[in-house]
């Protein structure tokens, strides 16, 4: 815990420099959390929408309020969309997702920038239809997925990002990161 | 500068002559004390009460002097052992005790004759006017008794409080303080009492102005999110690599560390490329091991290219993937 710095609002607290692992491909298990964190998001967003289409629609035609219940087509191909745009809009813009934020993962290309908006569509489209590409990983002796094999793609640790604070000595007793 | 003048006169004490009985009256065995009209007109015999006084105070200082001339060599102490000055002493006390009461008998015995004469001798008026005369320079008298009292404390409080000062100067407070009991002291302290006076709510305002717990709060509260949040982290890296090491032991691989590090420290081109370059505009990677060959994408580099510094973070030759 940050011992609190009389007079010290302004700086930020102190958090040891990033990790050992900073850089290096990710792995399943980390990757697979990543991923369910987002298909939580998805299906937040999902749920989200639906109350929002019923709330909406009792608002301007009156009772009763009810859920929608599309069509399955409609229904895949809408989460299937949202699913996509979501993965390829993250990647694009901020180069991580949601789940990818939490677990400390940034999406590249394989020389380390990122990726493009065809390159991570295809990526998106790839991860929703193919999950199961992510077992290819432990396989991989660059800890690559199928998604990454196909658009040459690679997910690395990079815990801190934009925030990384500056590097200082670490505190007594902490070994933050280094120990793995 | 007691004040004694403005109480009552005082009561004779100690070596007080005795009181004798007025003439004509028949004699008795016990002596009584003189009826108040005579007690008040006859001089109150104070001189034995002040001789004590001032003997005492002698006798104080000279002890007093005879303790701090203890540790002189060749000092010996004679007070309590002299013979001669302590006879001096009694022999002197005992003449004043009877030169009082000698006076003190001729007083009882002239006084109403000295009255009678006085009476008989002097115009009626002058007892009153003297009387009078005596009353205005008595009242004159004290009040400049009380006015050079007045001037005077000033110039005494200032020599208390240097004595004081000097006293306490040549004092071991410590030892004193070792002294107290303070416990008893305590015992006597009526907690409630204060705290009854004390305004607890303002003062615990003021210590949390001072404090500034909501800051204390947030950044402790970010603190322990971020820490924890490192914490998983750190355990799936553990797990990423029990999964690794599983999977070569299956595999037969001779190294169970993850290889390849293909994307070292991939940070967004933005965060690389300078100010004046666009935002997407490609940005030279921030670690050589990308420029490495890639496993699956052709061979772009000659073989015996020399080495490339190594980078920040660790790298390791990508080896073409396995089957």
């Amino acid at each position: 815990m940050t011992p609190p710095v009389r007079g010290g609002g302004a700086s930020p607290p102190f958090r040891a420099p990033g990790p050992s692992v900073q850089g290096l491909p990710a792995g399943l298990v980390s990757r697979t959390t990543a991923a369910v964190l987002d298909a939580g998001v998805l299906f937040a967003a999902a749920l989200t929408a639906h109350f929002a289409y019923a709330a909406g629609r009792y608002l301007l035609l009156g009772p009763p309020f009810a859920m929608p219940d599309p069509a399955a087509w409609l229904t895949f191909s809408t989460a299937g969309t949202l699913a996509v745009g979501y993965l390829a809009g993250s990647w694009v813009t901020g180069g991580r997702t949601a789940g990818n934020q939490v677990m400390g993962l940034r999406v590249t290309s394989r020389s380390g920038h990122r990726l493009t908006l065809a390159t991570a569509v295809v990526r998106a489209v790839l991860c929703v239809v193919f999950p199961v590409g992510l077992l290819w990983i432990p396989v991989s002796r660059r800890s690559a997925s199928v998604q990454d094999v196909v658009v040459d793609s690679a997910v690395a640790h990079d815990w801190y990002g934009r925030t990384r604070p500056p590097v200082r000595p670490r505190a007594a007793g902490r070994d933050g990161g280094a120990r793995s | 500068m007691t004040g004694h003048d403005d109480l009552p006169g005082p009561v004779p004490t100690g070596a007080a002559p005795t009181v004798r009985q007025p003439a004509g009256e028949p004699p008795s065995r016990t002596a009584r004390p003189a009826p108040e009209s005579s007690r008040a007109t006859r001089p109150v015999p104070e001189v034995p009460r002040v001789t004590r006084l001032v003997l005492g105070a002698a006798d104080t200082a000279a002890r007093a002097v005879a303790a701090a001339c203890t540790g002189i060599p060749g000092h010996r102490p004679v007070l309590d052992t002299a013979l001669l000055p302590n006879a001096a002493l009694g022999l002197a006390l005992e003449a004043q005790r009877r030169s009082l009461a000698a006076a003190a008998a001729a007083y009882d015995r002239t006084a109403p004759l000295l009255g009678r004469a006085a009476r008989a001798l002097l115009p009626s008026g002058w007892p009153d006017a003297a009387a009078r005369r005596a009353a205005h320079w008595s009242e004159r008298g004290r009040a400049e008794r009380r006015r050079a009292r007045e001037e005077a404390a000033p110039a005494v409080h200032a020599l208390l409080r240097s004595v004081a000062s000097a006293v306490v100067e040549q004092m071991d407070l410590d030892a004193v303080a070792d002294r107290v009991d303070v416990n008893r002291i305590a015992r006597r302290v009526d907690a409630d009492d204060v705290l009854t006076r004390v305004d607890l709510v303002a003062y615990t305002e003021q210590v949390l102005d001072a404090l500034d717990i909501g800051r204390i709060v947030r950044d402790t509260g970010g603190s322990i999110t971020a820490e924890t949040l490192d914490a998983v982290r750190e355990q799936h890296v553990r797990a990423d690599r029990l999964v690794q090491r599983i999977t070569a032991r299956v595999l037969r691989r001779n190294g169970t560390e993850p290889r390849g590090a293909a994307a070292p420290a991939p940070r967004p081109a933005a965060e690389r490329a300078p100010a004046h370059a666009a935002p997407d505009a490609p940005a030279r990677p921030a670690s050589p091991a990308p420029q490495q060959p890639a496993p699956d994408a052709p061979q772009r580099s000659a073989p015996d290219a020399p080495p490339r510094p190594a980078p920040v973070v660790p790298p390791s030759r990508p080896l073409p993937e396995a089957p």
